[in-house]
């Protein structure tokens, strides 16, 4: 199966891991694959607003907690916009909240043909590391994933 | 939640997302803007430090000019003669040398390892110590002259462990008694004459570097026949890729040109492997240093 142009509420069905849906909003969807120490974020929508953007990152660090997760998995493939504000918190502060907690792999999964998206991606991290230069991120083993099965994976 | 606050959370909610789609926007155009600032900074160093390294090589190319033989000294000794030279680069590792004893005029065409500085470079050193060699026993065959070249060049080779070598041929020719003596490492002399082509082949001889030799120079001995042509050459002229079907030249071909021109005068005879070789390599680039000496007798 190509697995490699779906987000997670799609794929995780079709894959063999035991995984649960631990939060669900109309904006986002937070996953759990306990026996891989894994949690998925996926965004739904296109945008989403500064205030549901926090409050889905802030669900899941009781969760990163509890099943004592090891590996991030933010699938952004429906999004289209950012918030470059948002993406600052989550990337300096949230990221350091959830490092002491013992969550150091992160993996992003980016909108396929989306050269715009990449490039304003590619643009808020450059932003971000000329803005913040001590940050955690050299502690952290980040990548880009191409599906949610090599994030899981890799 | 009532309708309204509905509605005016999607409006806020589409609000914001034109707001942050906008700034998205401009902090990609911004980040864009500056990638191109850096590479027009870029740019400009690269081309000021291109610049600085072609005026150095330009100005070694006048230096290397001094040690090559030109066409106008070879004519002086053997008036139907040519040169053709086509280095890869500004400079290059092919080189003709020529030096005199009472009767006897020493020809060499040597092909340096490589091409470009490095191999210019190796050039000098290989025409110097050819003359040093020379001014201290002109009596040396040619063989004998490519055998002292190979020691000479092991003494500096040894310690640094530099495989860079030469090939060479050498003629030795007393134009009055019509005598001559070739010897070649790697490198062939072709002498066509009376429809015959005789192929003087070199040794398999890398001067500087015995850990490839599996030959010793040896001497040639030959008179030049009536009506005659030799030719010596680098092997960047049979190797330059080009034709229909993109190969390299060859030797068959060019031993092909050479009979089939052999008996014209010396100009047309240039002109045309210039003419050939140019139209054989059309839009490749070139493959290596290209040297033909030719000379009539």
């Amino acid at each position: 199966m190509n697995t490699s142009n779906l987000t997670a509420s799609s794929v995780l069905p079709q894959l063999q891991y035991s995984w649960e849906t631990a939060v669900e909003k109309d904006y986002g969807k937070l996953f759990i694959l306990p026996e891989k120490s894994i949690i998925i974020c996926e965004l739904t929508k296109q945008y989403v607003p500064i205030e549901e953007f926090r409050e889905i990152f802030s669900l899941a660090i009781p969760l990163i907690e509890k099943y004592q997760i090891k590996k991030f998995i933010f699938d952004k493939q429906n999004l289209r916009v950012f918030h470059q504000p948002s993406m600052e918190w989550y990337f300096i502060h949230w990221k350091q909240e959830v490092y002491k907690k013992g969550l150091s792999i992160h993996r992003k999964i980016l909108p396929k043909n989306q050269p715009v998206f990449e490039a304003a991606v590619a643009a808020g991290r450059a932003k971000i590391q000329a803005e913040y230069p001590n940050t955690i991120i050299h502690l952290l083993d980040i990548k880009y994933s191409n599906s949610i099965e090599e994030a899981i994976e890799s | 939640m009532s309708q309204t606050d509905v509605l005016e959370k999607e409006i806020k909610d589409l609000k914001e997302q034109l707001s942050s789609q906008y700034s998205m926007f401009e902090m990609t155009v911004n980040h864009l803007q500056k990638l191109q600032e850096e590479l027009r900074t870029s740019e400009k160093l690269l081309a000021k430090s291109n610049k600085k390294l072609l005026d150095s090589i330009h100005y070694s190319k006048n230096i290397l000019d001094s040690f090559l033989l030109k066409e106008e000294y070879l004519q002086a000794k053997f008036p139907n003669s040519f040169i053709i030279h086509t280095p890869k680069d500004i400079i290059g590792g092919d080189f003709a040398w020529l030096a005199q004893h009472r009767k006897k005029i020493f020809l060499g065409l040597g092909d340096c390892t490589g091409h470009g500085v490095p191999a210019a470079m190796l050039t000098i050193f290989m025409i110097s110590t050819l003359n040093q060699i020379f001014n201290q026993n002109p009596d040396l065959s040619p063989a004998n002259l490519i055998i002292e070249l190979d020691k000479i060049m092991k003494q500096y080779t040894h310690h640094q462990f530099i495989k860079d070598t030469a090939e060479l041929g050498i003629l030795c020719v007393d134009i009055a008694r019509r005598k001559a003596i070739y010897s070649g490492a790697k490198r062939p002399l072709v002498v066509i004459s009376n429809k015959k082509l005789t192929y003087y082949k070199g040794a398999r001889f890398y001067p500087g570097n015995p850990h490839i030799s599996t030959e010793v120079p040896q001497d040639y001995y030959f008179k030049i026949p009536n009506e005659s042509m030799l030719y010596l050459f680098s092997d960047g002229v049979t190797d330059q890729f080009g034709g229909e079907n993109h190969q390299k030249f060859s030797e068959k071909k060019l031993l092909d040109l050479f009979f089939q021109i052999h008996l014209q005068a010396i100009d047309y005879q240039k002109n045309t492997l210039l003419e050939v070789l140019t139209n054989w390599q059309g839009n490749n680039s070139q493959t290596d240093d290209k040297l033909i000496l030719g000379i009539k007798f």
